[in-house]
Formats: structure tokens, C-alpha cells, sequence
């Protein structure tokens, strides 16, 4: 079986594992199909990036969480509402698909309700106003200066006048006060603030995102929020108008303590690390997996990546392949090593290097990438070659026959094999298990095993159809410091930023983005916080591109 | 008066001495109906992952079997549709049997991609013939949803336009019954509530012309929704329902495993009230995911449905767990059925003019096929169906069901979902 790449082998970087047989395709996708003549790697040598082309910027609706934070921020409210909306449905790896960003009935009620629970729950609504609300010039302003925060622009002075006028028909039926609380309803309910509506600004033959609308980017890039009275200030001046400009913004914002919950969501969602939080075990299996060790595996994680952003060097190379981590007391246990005794204490600690490396081999991955009852080759592997490598798989056809029960003396590994041993499973599969395959040494909660149902574990594995790491290897360390040292994985990361930034998949228009943001990153020697602030410098981020 | 005061006047005006959630409180009705005047109406209820094909099913002399023995009361009611087949679901994109036989179980068209269903699902197909007659079109209601993704979703508006569901019964109350209650009618909240969605609706007006066209897909989709808060604020619910309110009792947490009976017969109960209030005439029930992540502990099974199905590590090897699971499925819907038949209604009772659909994505658990299946159909919808059997429907198209089920709402459609993959109603289920 033999990978599909397109026409031109150097496109391997490029998804498209396709069907497995030959078709190129996108399985799960439904993107704009890319004009078959143009390239579609970044790194291919006839992409000319000397005119600056841009993708489509999709309609964008506040994800839950920049919900929330804007209420926080806007009213000072953390009650946090819009934790118990209705879940945003799950598509690919991102949580922010533009496409599928619609608003149900039950979605729309609850918008509808919190912005009025919000606007009657404001303590002292004349605090928030600033001034005398019988007064209808106080009135006028409250709505221009909270308005501006809300829609992240100034409002027109139509848009002034129809909620002086909201404020007009509520007062008149009730009192001022209530009055300045429609004015606050009207605004948490419009789509200008529930969604964020972009024109751009013409710049030459294309669209430039207009300072306003760059806040907006920046906010909800590294804050996921919306901007402060600061960065629209900035925006009115004039000072986003230029790359430089947007650049000095955003490092001023990702010192901010905001930027850390927002940047690590990227990381929870790429790498797939929340799905701990939602895997169980069975009892028989794993007596010891429980809520606890559960939720001490996702803060392992979690406090690892933290690190390794803020407090370590910043490089996707240790996030990969660190030979430290966080543990607390159920942690030690299952890693083996000396740590806290108790729960509540996580310690920074040094694993067996030949039994860890990184993120790859922490439990939270292990255990959330693997069956109830037992690992799972298929699921890291294919983690693998999705997440890290950047390479589509299809989805699995209808139908799968189960795998053969467990046995004594048969291990997992040969179970697998066994269950895809038919050609017509082993297309795909060879794609995958090769890859799961080296990661037996770790069981079903990610704990280091040597033996297996009886059997001596076999944690051989080999890389196929990547274009610069292909061969054989044994175990966790090896396959993660190939990954580390691979340029596919190195311009992986930066295209999955893209994505998530992008709110949808890369087009033929953004591989020179794509491709500028692959090359600064590699300038910054893997530095994954420059890789943020290089976010901010493509074209993809800078312009407007009208949805077709 | 403007409609809206009209509306609540006439609502509170029905709903009488009702003080606070949690007191229940009948309103005596003026005009007895007569039965074909009664409203049909239609419940939808997803059960995950099916049964396994060694677990014997009813059989065609009428023996409802030990997997439906809690429905023998209700029996008169009760039609097994035995040996059904989910045809379309092995055609066109979509992920692994669950994602695909949730997105087609009830659409019976092929997926629009591996992440949303191709068309409109029966009950909201058929809520959008009859749901303008009550204040709420349809009302989704689920317990427990651990994923958001495909396999949570089985209702669709239509193509890429999945309906959630309310997972908290208190919130589904407040939502459904709170503008009847007194202390919500004459506060500002009405007035602000009423003023935000104006503003909405006609921002969204000036907003939509100015965007993309693709981009207007989302805008309009809160528009629809709005729209549809809107109207029922003016709708009015007939004056002669019998109306009721369920008592929810105290608030726990609708995510806890331990809830999950709780959550599910309070979500039954605002079902059934909803129904009797005549607020909505369409209704869907979710339990779970179909990857089944409830692990069923006060029947003391401890162990995920979804391992039940595959019997994953021989957690169940001789399947008496699963069994253990199928029959307390059962036994909900024989309390649904008894709150339904509780409620008189024309010279019968609310369950003489509603239909139940208990569907499940799969035949076999444990190959998680899409043959074999076992739906139920309960109800008669005004006497249009034969009830009180056991059919081998012969590997009959779901869709063929699904036709005969907008047949018994008074929908003539000739087929339903993917017409390659229906050959018209079933044969044989009509009175």
C-alpha cells in the first residue's frame, strides 16, 4: 500500500491520506475544492508568494467561552452564563469552526434570556452609566462608550439613536433605570456582539481588516475575549493599521495573564487533551481509574503545557519530548517514581527518560487515546499521523468487525494486527498501527508495562509516508524525538494554528501565509510563543477575504 | 391590549391558583373535546446502541418477551417492529456506526459530510407541517449528553442544522412553562425580553445584506430563531387544554451518572405536561450518547453501556447486564406511557392520540449494525394505526416507518428521506 500524495511528492506535508487507495479527498470535509494545477504545500518551491493572496474570513460567532469573558469584562459579571448553554457541536479538531458556528432555537433563547438576567443583574446601573440616566445626553453617551465596547467599533449615529430610543420606550414604560437596563439587553442580544460581522477596508486590489476589526482578531486570539477600551483606542488612532503596529499589540497582550487560558485552549484542542476528562475505564481493568486519578492525569497536562509556554523555554521540541513533568500523589504512583503523597500537590519531577518523553507519553493522552479495557494502537496512532503529523485519514467504513476477544498469551499488539490483517483494512491501517504500535509499553492508563497479557511487549514501531522521518523505532522516546527532529511536524504546528486562527481549513490562498508563518517559525528555532506573535503578521490575519 | 398581554392573561387566566415551580395544579377544562378534535401528537425517543442479536426479541404471536416485558401493560398500545433495516446509513460519507446511524436514523438520507446529517429529521419534518398550531414548534430534551459531536445529534432541522437538546429538566421548565407563571408577566423582563429581540431581529435585517451569502447562513439561523421565540410569545395555547405542571422537586445536578433516572422521568414529565398544556404537539427525547457513556450503576451494571454492546473485556459474557439495561429502557417508556394514558382525553386519553417512536441506531449491539433493527411504536395517533402487535417488518427501509409515521400526523408524503432507500409506508400497520 503505497500513500497518495497528489501528483508531486514534496506535497506530502499535506493531509490527504485519502481513502487509502489512491483518490485524493477530504473525507470529512467539505471545504472549497483547491484548483487541482496549483500547489498545495507551502514549501513547494514553484508557490510564487510575491502577490498577496488571502482565503475567505469567514462570519464568526463568539465561541462560549469568549462569551463569557466579554460579559466579564463588559459588566464585571464571572457568573460565567454561558457555560450552560448548549454546547457548540464538535467539529475537527477545533472548537471555533466558523461553519458550524449557527444558532439553534434553544441557542438563541438563551442568548435572548442572559442579556436581559445580565442587564436586571447589574448592581447599580447608574455606576455602569457614568452619569444621571434621566438625563438623556448621559444616556447617549453610555450608549457610544459602552456601545463601542460592545461592538468592538464605534456605532453610527443611527445605531445610537435606536437605543436611545430602546431606552426611550422602556422608561417611558417603566422607569430611567430599567430604561439604561434595555439599552444593556438590546446590546448582549445584537448579532454585532454575539457575532463578529468584518467588511475590511480596501488596500489596493484587496481587502484590509480594518483596526477595529484586527482588535477583535487580537482579542480573540490571544485574550478570547473582546478588546479593551485600550486597544480600541489604538485602533481609532490608527496605531493597527500596519503589521508593526498589530505586532507591538500583540506581545503587549500576550504578557497579559488572559493570554495564558486562551493560548493553552489551542494546545487542549490540538492535541486532543480534554477528552480525558470524558474517559472511562472499566473497573476490571484499571481498578485504580477513578475521578481523581482522572482529573490528576488532565492537571499533569495541563500544568505541563502551562510551563512549557510561560515558564520553560517555549519550544515545541519539549513539549514533545521533556524528560519532566507535574505530578501529585496518585501521579507518583502510577509513573513509579518518588513524589507528593497527597493529592492537592503537584510537584515538578524527572521520569526515566527511556520510559517518558513529553506530551506524548503523559497518562492523560495514553489513557484518553485507548480502549476501556485495555490500549489502544489504533487511536494513538492515528492521534499521530491527525494531530502531530498533519495528515487526513478517512473515516473508518461502516460495518467494522470487532476485534477478537483478549486472551491469555495473546498480546494486545497481535490482537490488532489480527483484526486488520484483511487487505481492505490494512490500506488504512498500515497508516496508523505502525506508528500505535511503538507505544505498547504503555497500558490502558498509561502506565509503563513490560508484558502484556503474558506475553513480552513488543513496542517496535515504524514512521511510513512522512517525508523526512520514515523508518523504524522502538517505544515512546524514540518516536517522539523523531517527531521532534521532523520538519513535517515542525510545519504541522504552525498550519494547525492557522486552522484554529482561521476558524476553518487552509485554502490555496493562505499556503503563503501558511508558508511564512512554516519559515518564521523555524527562525525562532520552534519557539512556540513567537509562533503567536507570527500569527499576527500573515496575511491571512491581516487582510479581509470575502467568503465565496 | 397588546397581543402579548393577551396572551399572558389568557395563560395565567388558564393556569389559575399555580403559585410556584413545583406546585402542581389542575385547571378544569371547559368543553370536553370530542376525540377527532384532539391534536396528534408525536414523541420521538432515541435509546442508545441497540441489543444484541442473541437476545431474543418479541415474537410475531404477540409474546413481548422478556426485553419488553415492562411495556405487557400498555401491550394494547404497543407495536414491535421487528427485522428493520437502516438502509441508507451504509451510503455516502460519515464517520463509524454511531455518528452514522444517529445523523441517518431518523433522516434516512445520506450525511451532507462525516459531520452533519443530509436532511431534516422526521419529527421536525413533520413539526414543521403542525408545530405553528402551539407556542413551541417542538421541544428536544436529552439526558446526559457526555459528546457533543455527531453522535449526540439525531434531531435536524435539516441538512447541517442539528437541534439540540435541553439536558436540564429545570431549565427545560423554566423555558417551556415560565411565561405562565405569575410573577414573570407584569415585570420588566417581558418588556426588556421583547425590546432585545426587536432590536435583534431588525439589526439582523440591516446586517444580512451586507455580508457574503454564504456568511448569511448563521446570521439567519438566529434570525429563524428569534423569529420563532417571537411568535410564540403571541401564540396562544387553546384555551380548552388541560392543563397541568409537573412537580420537579429539588435541583441536582442533570450531569451526574447518579441522576441520570431522575433526569430522565423529569424530562418525561415535562414531556408529558408540555404535550398537555398543548405548548408544543412534537417532542424528542434523548438518552445518552450512541456511544452509550452511562455506566447504569443503580442497577448495579458498573460498566459503560457502550462496553455492554461490544461486551468489551467480557465485562457481560453472557449478556444478562445488557438485558439488565434493555428491560429498565422498557420500563421508562411503560412510565411514559402510563403519564400519557393518565390524562383523559376525548372519550380515551392522551396516549389514544399521540404516537411514541423508540428508535435505535442499531440491530446487533455488538457489530453495531444498521440490520436487525428493533424500533417500537406506541400510540395509535387517533386510531390511523393497528396497534397491539409483533411484526417482522422483513428488513423493511427505516424510512419506510418514517413514512408511515408522517402518514399517522396527516402528512400524505409517499416517501420519506431518500426515496432510493423507501418503498412507501408499512404495509400492514394502518387500522
Amino acid at each position: 500500500m503505497s500513500l497518495q500524495t497528489t501528483q508531486r511528492p514534496s506535497a506530502l506535508g499535506l493531509l490527504l491520506l485519502c481513502a487509502c487507495n489512491g483518490a485524493i479527498g477530504d473525507p470529512g470535509q467539505t471545504e472549497p475544492v483547491d484548483d487541482p494545477s496549483r500547489p498545495t504545500d507551502p514549501r513547494d518551491p514553484t508557490l510564487r508568494c510575491d502577490v498577496t493572496t488571502v482565503g475567505a474570513s469567514p462570519l464568526r460567532r463568539l465561541t462560549h467561552v469568549e462569551y463569557d469573558n466579554a460579559v466579564a469584562s463588559l459588566l464585571g459579571d464571572t457568573s460565567r452564563p454561558a457555560e450552560s448553554f448548549v454546547p457548540d457541536p464538535e467539529r475537527g479538531l477545533f472548537e471555533n469552526a466558523a461553519s458550524v458556528q449557527t444558532v439553534s432555537p434553544l441557542l438563541a433563547e438563551q442568548y435572548l434570556e442572559t442579556a436581559v438576567a445580565l442587564a436586571e443583574d447589574v448592581a447599580d446601573i447608574g455606576a455602569l452609566a457614568g452619569c444621571d440616566v434621566s438625563d438623556r445626553a448621559c444616556v447617549q453617551s453610555f450608549v457610544e462608550r459602552f456601545g463601542r465596547r460592545v461592538y468592538r467599533r464605534p456605532l453610527t449615529s443611527d445605531e445610537v439613536a435606536e437605543y436611545v430610543a430602546i431606552y426611550d420606550s422602556v422608561a417611558a414604560e417603566s422607569d430611567v433605570e430599567t430604561g439604561v437596563r434595555g439599552v444593556v439587553a438590546s446590546l448582549l442580544a445584537s448579532p454585532s456582539f454575539l457575532f463578529r460581522p468584518e467588511f475590511g477596508v480596501e488596500a489596493g486590489t484587496l481587502r484590509r481588516a480594518t483596526g477595529y476589526e484586527l482588535a477583535s482578531r487580537l482579542a480573540s486570539l490571544l485574550w478570547a475575549s473582546i478588546p479593551d477600551d485600550e486597544l480600541l483606542d489604538a485602533a481609532e488612532a490608527g496605531e493597527l493599521d500596519t503589521a508593526e503596529g498589530v505586532e507591538m499589540y500583540a506581545r503587549r497582550m500576550l504578557d497579559e495573564p488572559q493570554a495564558r487560558p486562551a493560548v493553552a485552549a489551542f494546545y487542549e484542542q490540538w492535541l486532543g487533551l480534554r477528552r480525558i476528562e470524558t474517559t472511562s475505564k472499566l473497573d476490571t481493568a484499571f481498578p485504580t481509574y477513578d475521578e481523581e486519578l482522572r482529573d490528576s492525569m488532565s492537571e499533569e497536562t495541563r500544568r505541563f503545557i502551562d510551563h512549557v509556554l510561560w515558564e520553560g523555554d517555549g519550544r515545541l521540541e519539549t513539549l514533545l519530548t521533556a524528560d519532566f513533568t507535574f505530578v501529585n500523589g496518585p501521579l507518583a504512583e502510577l509513573y513509579g517514581i518518588d513524589g507528593p503523597s497527597d493529592t492537592a500537590t503537584f510537584e515538578r519531577v524527572m521520569l526515566d527518560p527511556s520510559e517518558r518523553a513529553g506530551v506524548l507519553t503523559q497518562a492523560s493522552m495514553l489513557a484518553a487515546y485507548a480502549r476501556p479495557d485495555e490500549s489502544s494502537p489504533v487511536k494513538r496512532g492515528q492521534w499521530v499521523r491527525v494531530r502531530v503529523l498533519c495528515q487526513e485519514l478517512p473515516d473508518p467504513p461502516a460495518g467494522v468487525p470487532s476485534l477478537p476477544m483478549p486472551r491469555e498469551g495473546v498480546s494486545t499488539r497481535e490482537r490488532f494486527a489480527m483484526h486488520t490483517a484483511d487487505p481492505a483494512c490494512s490500506a488504512c491501517h498500515s497508516l496508523i498501527d505502525g506508528l500505535g504500535f511503538g507505544l505498547e509499553a504503555y497500558d490502558g492508563i498509561g502506565r509503563f508495562r513490560t508484558v502484556d497479557n503474558g506475553v513480552d511487549v513488543d513496542s517496535s514501531g515504524e514512521v511510513t509516508s512522512t517525508t523526512d522521518i520514515d523508518g523504524e523505532f522502538d517505544g515512546g522516546r524514540e518516536l517522539a524525538e523523531r517527531l521532534a527532529s521532523s520538519q513535517q511536524v515542525h510545519d504541522c504546528a504552525p498550519r494547525q494554528w492557522l486552522r484554529y486562527v482561521l476558524a476553518r481549513h487552509e485554502e490555496s490562498e493562505d499556503l503563503c501565509s501558511l508558508r511564512n508563518l512554516q519559515e518564521a517559525f523555524d527562525a525562532s528555532g520552534g519557539d512556540l510563543r513567537e509562533l503567536v506573535i507570527a500569527l499576527t503578521q500573515t496575511d491571512a490575519f491581516l487582510y479581509y477575504g470575502e467568503a465565496r | 391590549m397588546s397581543t402579548d398581554e393577551r396572551f399572558l392573561l389568557s395563560r395565567r387566566a388558564l393556569l389559575g391558583g399555580i403559585g410556584v415551580a413545583g406546585i402542581s395544579a389542575f385547571m378544569p377544562r371547559g368543553l370536553a373535546r370530542a376525540q377527532e378534535t384532539a391534536p396528534k401528537r408525536l414523541m420521538v425517543v432515541h435509546v442508545p446502541e441497540g441489543m444484541w442479536n442473541s437476545a431474543p426479541r418479541p415474537t410475531t404471536d404477540g409474546n413481548l418477551g422478556d426485553i419488553l416485558e415492562a411495556l405487557e401493560p400498555h401491550r394494547d398500545y404497543v407495536t414491535v417492529l421487528n427485522n428493520l433495516t437502516l438502509e441508507s446509513r451504509d451510503h455516502g460519507p460519515g464517520g463509524d456506526g454511531h455518528h452514522r446511524g444517529v445523523s441517518h436514523m431518523l433522516t434516512g438520507t445520506e450525511m451532507a459530510d462525516a459531520s452533519n446529517a443530509g436532511g431534516p429529521s422526521v419529527d421536525q419534518y413533520i413539526a414543521r407541517a403542525i408545530g405553528s398550531a402551539t407556542p413551541f414548534a417542538s421541544l428536544q430534551l436529552a439526558v446526559r449528553i457526555i459528546y457533543n459531536d455527531t453522535n449526540a445529534r439525531f434531531v435536524w432541522a435539516d441538512a447541517r442544522r442539528a437541534v439540540p437538546a435541553e439536558q436540564d429538566p429545570w431549565a427545560a421548565y423554566d423555558r417551556v412553562f415560565g411565561g405562565v407563571m405569575p410573577g414573570m408577566t407584569t415585570t420588566p423582563r417581558v418588556d426588556l425580553r421583547r425590546s432585545a429581540l426587536d432590536h435583534a431581529v431588525r439589526e439582523i435585517g440591516s446586517l444580512r445584506n451586507r455580508l457574503p451569502t454564504v456568511d448569511r447562513d448563521r446570521l439567519d439561523s438566529y434570525q429563524t430563531s428569534l423569529r420563532d421565540i417571537e411568535r410564540r410569545l403571541m401564540t396562544l395555547p387553546r384555551p380548552e387544554a388541560m392543563c397541568a405542571l409537573p412537580t420537579l422537586g429539588g435541583r441536582t445536578d442533570p450531569r451526574a451518572e447518579d441522576n441520570y433516572p431522575a433526569v430522565g422521568r423529569l424530562q418525561m414529565d415535562v414531556a408529558v405536561a408540555a404535550f398537555r398544556c398543548d405548548l408544543t404537539r412534537v417532542i424528542s427525547l434523548q438518552w445518552g450518547n450512541s456511544n452509550d457513556q452511562c455506566s447504569y450503576p443503580w442497577l448495579g451494571v458498573n460498566n459503560l453501556g457502550h462496553d455492554l454492546a461490544h461486551n468489551n473485556g467480557n465485562c457481560d459474557p453472557d449478556g444478562a447486564k445488557k438485558l439488565t439495561v434493555f428491560r429498565w429502557y422498557a420500563e421508562q417508556f411503560a412510565y411514559l406511557l402510563q403519564q400519557l394514558r393518565d390524562v383523559p382525553e376525548g372519550e380515551g386519553n392522551m396516549l389514544d392520540n399521540t404516537l411514541v417512536l423508540w428508535a435505535s441506531e442499531f440491530g446487533d449491539s455488538n457489530g453495531h449494525g444498521g440490520s436487525r433493527l428493533m424500533w417500537v411504536l406506541m400510540g395509535n395517533a387517533g386510531g390511523y394505526f393497528r396497534t397491539g402487535r409483533v411484526m417482522d417488518c422483513g428488513g423493511r427501509s427505516t424510512n419506510d416507518v418514517l413514512t408511515s409515521l408522517c402518514n399517522g400526523m396527516g402528512l400524505d408524503d409517499a416517501t420519506y428521506g431518500n426515496p432510493a432507500y423507501c418503498d412507501g409506508p408499512l404495509s400492514g400497520l394502518r387500522a
